[in-house]
C-alpha cells in the first residue's frame, strides 16, 4: 500500500452558474521517503491539490488517504508550508515556530519545547534571527522560519506549496539545498509543488505535470532517476536532464496550444496602427508638443 | 543599548550621503551613544522633533543636523508670530458692549492671575491645615495624659475610675479625629478643575472602551451579531453629546446615588457617561474591522496548528486585531476628550468646561482672557493625551507603519 494515495479526486468552488471544476479525475500514489513535484501553470490548481492533501478542504469526489487513513481535516503529520510565508507579523521567528511546538508537543516541558524550537530554527540556519520579527526579514529568512516551524512538528509528509517562487534566484537554490539536506536528515515524503521545472528535475525523484484548468488533471510523470547529490552545474550538461526537461515542457507548452485552440474563436482582433516614422523631422517632438500638433492636424484634416 | 544593536542599525539605515572619509568620527560616536538607535527610539515614541537634536549631539552630520533644527524650529516659530498677530489686530476691532477680545498679553496677564489664585488657594490650603494642627496638638496630650491614667487606674484595679477615663478617653479621639477629617472648602482652582476633567474622561473613556472592545469583536466574528446591531450602531453614532446628556442625566439620578466624599460625584458620571456614549464608536467600528479583516493565511496557520476557538481568538484574531483596535481608542479619546468640554457645560460638572462656562457668566474684564487661557490648555492637554495614544498605538502595531 502506497503511503499517500489519491483515488478520482475532483473538487470545484462555487455553485450553480459560477460554479468552476477545479480538479478532474486526479490519481497520485506517493511511496513512503519519495519527494514528488508537481508543476504546472499558475491557476491549474495546484494549491487546490495541496490544500486536499494537507486536509484544509475536502474533495467533492474521491478520496484522499494517507498513511492508510482517510484524511478529514488538518493534522501536524502533513505539514504544509504556505507559498507566502503566513507567518504571524506580531511574534518573533522563535515564537512563530514556538506556537507550532506547543500545539504538537504541549505535553512536553517548557525546556523540551525550547530546544525543539531551536533545533528547527538551526536546521534551517536561522539561528542568529531568533529574536527577529518577521518584518525584519528578508523573504528567505522569512520562508526559511515557515519551514522551520513546520519541520518544528516533525511531520511525516512535509507538503510544499510553490514555497519558493517569490524568492530571488540565489536564494531559491540555498533554500532548496537545504530542503535536500534536511531531508537526507529526517528523510520525510515530501510533495513539491511549483512552476518551475529545472526546480522539480533538481529535487524530486518524480515529476508530474499537471494540465491547465478548469479540470485539471494529471499528465504523463517522469521519473528522475539521476542519482544523489545530484550536482546542480553539471546537470545542464547532462542528456537525461535534457531529455526529461525537454519532454515536460512540450507537454505543457502543448497544453497552451490546445488552450489557444479552444479560445481560437474568441481571438482579439489587433487595432490596425502603424507606427511612428522617426526619420520625419516633426515626429521628434514628444510629449504635450506632439500631442498638441496630432491634436491640431486632426483638428484641421477635420477642416 | 549593546553593540550588536548597534551593528544591526548601521547595517539597516544605510546612511547614502554620509561620505566614506567619516568612518573615524563614526567610531567614535559609537564611542558614547548610539545615535540612531535613540533617535528611532525617539521617532518610536512620538518625539521625532528631538532626533535633529540627539544626532548632532552625537557628532552625525553636524550641517544635515543644524539646518534640520533650523528648519523645525524657525516655521513653526513664524507661524506662531503670524498667529499671534493676526490675534493681536482682530483684539483691536472684536469688541461688545461688555466684552471685548483679549490681546495676547492680557491673556497671558490673565494666566498668571490663574497662577496667582492657585498659589494662594494653597496657601490658604496650607494656613488651615496649620490651624487644625494647633487645636488637634493640646487634645493629643490630654489624650496621653488620660491613657496614664488609665494605666494607673488598671494596675490599681479601680473599675469606677477606668470607666470614666476610658469613656473621657473616647471622647478625645472622636473630636481629634472630625478635626482631622476637616478639609479645606475653597473655590475650585484651575488646576482642581484640570484634574477634575481627566478624571472625568478616563472614566468616560474606560468605559466605552470596555463597552467597545467586546461588542466590536462580537460584531467582527459573527456576520449575524453584526447585521443585527449594525443598525443601532449607525443610528446612535452621529448623536451630538446634546442630545445624549439628558437621558444619560434620568439613568444616573435614578440608579445612583453616591455618598458625600465620593471621588466619582453625580455630575462626574453624567459627565463621564456622556463621553462613553459618544466615543465608544470609532473603537466599535475599528474593532469589529479589525477583527473580521483578518488575514485569510493567519486563517489557514490557526487551521494547520488545530487551534481551538479561543487560542484561534487570543492567539490569531485579537493580535491582528489590536493594530485597528488603537487607531479606534485613539480616535475615541480624541472624541471623548472635545466631547467632555460640551459635558461639563451641561452637567456642571467642575471640570475645564463649567470653568468656560461659568467664566463666561461672570462677564467680568479678565473673563474673556481667562476662557483663552482655558483654550489653549484644553487644547494642549488634548496635544497630550492623543501623542500618549500614539505611543500605545505604536507599541502594538507591528508594521510600525502607524503615522
Amino acid at each position: 500500500m502506497s503511503f499517500i494515495e489519491l483515488k478520482n479526486v475532483s473538487k470545484g468552488y462555487g455553485s450553480g452558474q459560477s460554479r468552476t471544476e477545479v480538479l478532474d479525475d486526479i490519481n497520485l500514489t506517493v511511496e513512503q521517503g519519495e519527494f514528488v513535484a508537481i508543476v504546472g501553470y499558475s491557476g491549474s490548481g495546484k494549491t487546490t491539490l495541496m490544500s486536499l492533501i494537507a486536509g484544509l478542504i475536502e474533495p467533492d469526489e474521491g478520496t484522499v488517504k494517507v498513511n492508510g487513513e482517510l484524511v478529514d481535516g488538518p493534522s501536524a503529520k502533513r505539514g504544509l508550508v504556505f507559498q507566502n510565508y503566513s507567518l504571524l507579523p506580531w511574534l518573533n521567528v522563535e515564537s512563530n515556530v514556538g506556537m507550532a511546538v506547543d500545539q504538537v508537543y504541549g505535553a512536553d516541558n517548557r525546556k523540551t519545547r525550547r530546544e525543539r524550537v531551536h533545533d528547527s530554527v538551526g536546521m534551517v540556519n536561522l539561528t542568529p534571527a531568533l529574536m527577529k520579527k518577521p518584518a525584519e526579514l528578508s523573504g528567505g529568512m522569512r520562508q526559511r522560519t515557515s519551514v522551520a516551524r513546520t519541520l518544528s512538528m516533525r511531520p511525516d509528509v512535509l507538503l510544499l506549496d510553490e514555497p519558493l517562487s517569490a524568492l530571488d534566484a540565489l536564494t531559491r537554490s540555498v533554500i532548496q539545498d537545504q530542503i535536500l539536506d534536511i531531508r537526507t536528515e529526517l528523510g520525510q515524503t515530501i510533495i513539491l509543488i511549483t512552476n518551475d521545472v529545472d526546480e522539480g528535475l533538481y529535487m524530486a525523484d518524480r515529476i508530474i505535470p499537471l494540465s491547465i484548468g478548469p479540470k485539471s488533471t494529471f499528465g504523463p510523470e517522469v521519473k528522475v532517476d539521476i542519482e544523489r547529490p545530484r550536482d546542480r552545474a553539471g546537470l545542464n550538461h547532462d542528456e537525461r536532464f535534457k531529455t526529461m526537461r525537454n519532454q515536460i515542457i512540450e507537454y505543457l507548452l502543448q497544453q497552451k496550444e490546445e488552450e489557444f485552440a479552444a479560445l481560437g474563436s474568441q481571438q482579439v482582433e489587433l487595432p490596425d496602427v502603424k507606427p511612428l516614422d522617426l526619420t520625419k523631422k516633426e515626429s521628434h517632438t514628444f510629449g504635450w508638443k506632439r500631442q498638441v500638433a496630432s491634436l491640431m492636424s486632426t483638428k484641421s484634416s477635420q477642416n | 543599548m549593546d553593540t550588536t544593536q548597534t551593528i544591526d542599525n548601521e547595517n539597516a539605515i544605510p546612511d547614502s550621503s554620509e561620505p566614506k572619509q567619516d568612518r573615524p568620527k563614526k567610531e567614535n560616536r559609537e564611542a558614547w551613544f548610539n545615535a540612531n538607535g535613540v533617535a528611532h527610539t525617539l521617532n518610536k515614541l512620538g518625539l521625532g522633533f528631538f532626533s535633529p537634536f540627539v544626532r548632532l549631539a552625537a557628532g552625525d552630520e553636524p550641517a544635515k543636523q543644524v539646518r534640520e533644527i533650523v528648519i523645525s524650529v524657525t516655521l513653526p516659530l513664524f507661524a506662531f508670530g503670524v498667529f499671534v498677530g493676526l490675534w493681536t489686530l482682530a483684539s483691536f476691532y472684536v469688541k461688545t458692549d461688555s466684552l471685548a477680545l483679549p490681546n495676547p498679553s492680557q491673556t497671558w496677564e490673565a494666566w498668571q492671575g490663574i497662577l496667582a489664585f492657585a498659589e494662594d488657594e494653597k496657601l490658604n490650603a496650607e494656613k488651615f491645615d496649620l490651624r487644625m494642627q494647633e487645636r488637634i496638638v493640646p487634645m493629643e496630650s490630654a489624650l496621653a495624659q488620660a491613657n496614664g491614667e488609665l494605666g494607673i487606674a488598671q494596675t490599681n484595679g479601680d473599675t469606677g475610675a477606668i470607666a470614666v477615663l476610658q469613656q473621657k478617653i473616647a471622647e478625645i479621639e472622636a473630636q481629634i479625629s472630625k478635626y482631622q477629617s476637616r478639609k479645606y472648602v475653597g473655590p475650585p482652582t484651575f488646576f482642581d478643575q484640570i484634574w477634575i476633567s481627566l478624571l472625568t474622561v478616563l472614566v468616560g473613556f474606560l468605559a466605552a472602551t470596555f463597552i467597545a472592545v467586546p461588542l466590536g469583536i462580537m460584531c467582527g466574528l459573527s456576520r449575524y451579531f453584526n447585521i443585527a446591531v449594525n443598525p443601532l450602531i449607525q443610528i446612535f453614532k452621529p448623536v451630538s453629546p446634546l442630545a445624549w446628556l439628558p437621558i444619560v442625566f434620568i439613568f444616573v439620578t435614578a440608579l445612583y446615588s453616591p455618598s458625600e466624599e465620593a471621588t466619582i460625584t453625580r455630575s462626574l458620571l453624567i459627565s463621564a457617561l456622556t463621553v462613553t456614549l459618544c466615543s465608544l464608536w470609532p473603537t466599535l467600528v475599528n474593532t469589529s474591522v479589525g477583527v473580521a479583516g483578518i488575514d485569510p493565511d493567519h486563517i489557514n496557520v490557526a487551521k494547520v496548528l488545530k487551534l481551538n476557538w479561543w487560542q484561534r481568538l487570543v492567539k490569531i484574531v485579537l493580535p491582528s486585531a489590536l493594530p485597528l483596535m488603537f487607531t479606534g481608542l485613539r480616535l475615541s479619546l480624541g472624541v471623548g476628550w472635545m466631547v467632555l468640554i460640551a459635558a461639563d457645560m451641561l452637567a456642571q460638572n467642575p471640570g475645564l468646561g463649567k470653568f468656560v462656562w461659568d467664566t463666561f457668566q461672570n462677564g467680568s474684564l479678565s473673563s474673556m482672557a481667562e476662557i483663552l487661557c482655558a483654550v489653549f490648555v484644553i487644547g494642549i492637554i488634548g496635544f497630550f493625551l492623543d501623542r500618549i495614544m500614539l505611543v500605545l498605538q505604536r507599541f502594538v502595531s507591528f508594521d510600525e507603519q502607524a503615522i
